[in-house]
């Protein structure tokens, strides 16, 4: 694996070091929703030097989801996790992606995200979001979620809470989607970065 | 009797189960997280349990957006 890196990868190499790098390459993401926040961490992720990713997500892409989801217009009507393979490839075409287009419930979480050290919270709806880090927040996976992220004021809310060693919340907490406070791309990708920066320093740091 | 809620005091000012509780603080059972005296309950649970004086509860609460 070390000999044979592309020339992105060698260029991570330059800037992260050896050792660095080869931390981040060896760590396996799961990301729960590919939307708004699951398309751009697995984006920033990616530029971050990490190969290993479990993505999952029932849903097609929307013209409403262009708004600050990591996708085209001519990607519209297509699964979103088929899309974003191939939008992650084109950054770096040597990972390995699992792909799965379906619907994360309790009943299959665990079967999903089983070989995943890492899992990130990247629903919509708050009801799964809180079914995702209830179902974690005993393990030994790292959970990183997002909350109250609606709108577009005061993006310096959006804060990193640490709830437990294995679990993180960025977001304000409080402002939930709503006709007033739609999800826009500036505060939904200030999240997404900061869950996946949060991601980042444990696996260079280790904690 | 005094609990705390998110580490604040709280007042009760009858006798509740957690599920009571929740319920007149207006939150959503679907969206929460609860934690009682350092243990995860299941949602199951909240209403067998009767809040005693100094017990704690950590609530998270989730709001939707992604």
């Amino acid at each position: 694996m070390e000999n044979d890196k592309n020339r992105f990868e060698e260029a991570l190499c330059n800037t992260f070091g050896a050792d660095h790098l080869s931390k981040i390459q060896q760590v396996t993401i799961g990301i729960a929703g590919a939307g708004g926040l699951g398309s751009n961490c697995a984006v920033n992720l990616v530029r971050s030097g990490f190969q290993h990713f479990v993505i999952v997500d029932f849903d097609v892409i929307d013209y409403s989801n262009l708004n600050r989801q990591f996708y085209f217009y001519n990607q519209v009507g297509r699964p979103k996790v088929e899309a974003l393979r191939e939008n992650l490839l084109a950054i770096n075409p040597d990972l390995h992606l699992e792909m799965s287009q379906q619907k994360i419930e309790e009943h299959n979480v665990d079967s999903i995200f089983q070989k995943c050290d890492i899992i990130i919270e990247a629903f919509d709806q708050a009801r799964y979001k809180k079914m995702i880090v209830e179902h974690y927040i005993n393990s030994d996976k790292f959970v990183v979620s997002a909350s109250g992220i609606a709108g577009w004021s005061n993006s310096d809310d959006l804060k990193t809470h640490k709830i437990k060693d294995n679990l993180y919340i960025v977001g304000d907490l409080l402002s939930g989607v709503s006709k007033e406070l739609p999800p826009c791309a500036p505060k939904v990708n200030i999240a997404a970065a900061k869950q996946s920066n949060i991601i980042l320093n444990y696996v260079v740091t280790g904690g | 009797m005094q609990i705390l809620l998110n580490s604040e005091k709280e007042t009760l000012e009858k006798q509740s189960t957690i599920s009571e509780f929740l319920l007149a603080k207006g939150l959503n059972p679907e969206t929460i997280i609860v934690e009682y005296n350092g243990k995860i309950l299941k949602k199951q649970e909240w209403s067998d349990i009767e809040l005693q004086d100094q017990d704690q509860l950590e609530v998270l609460n989730f709001v939707g957006g992604g």
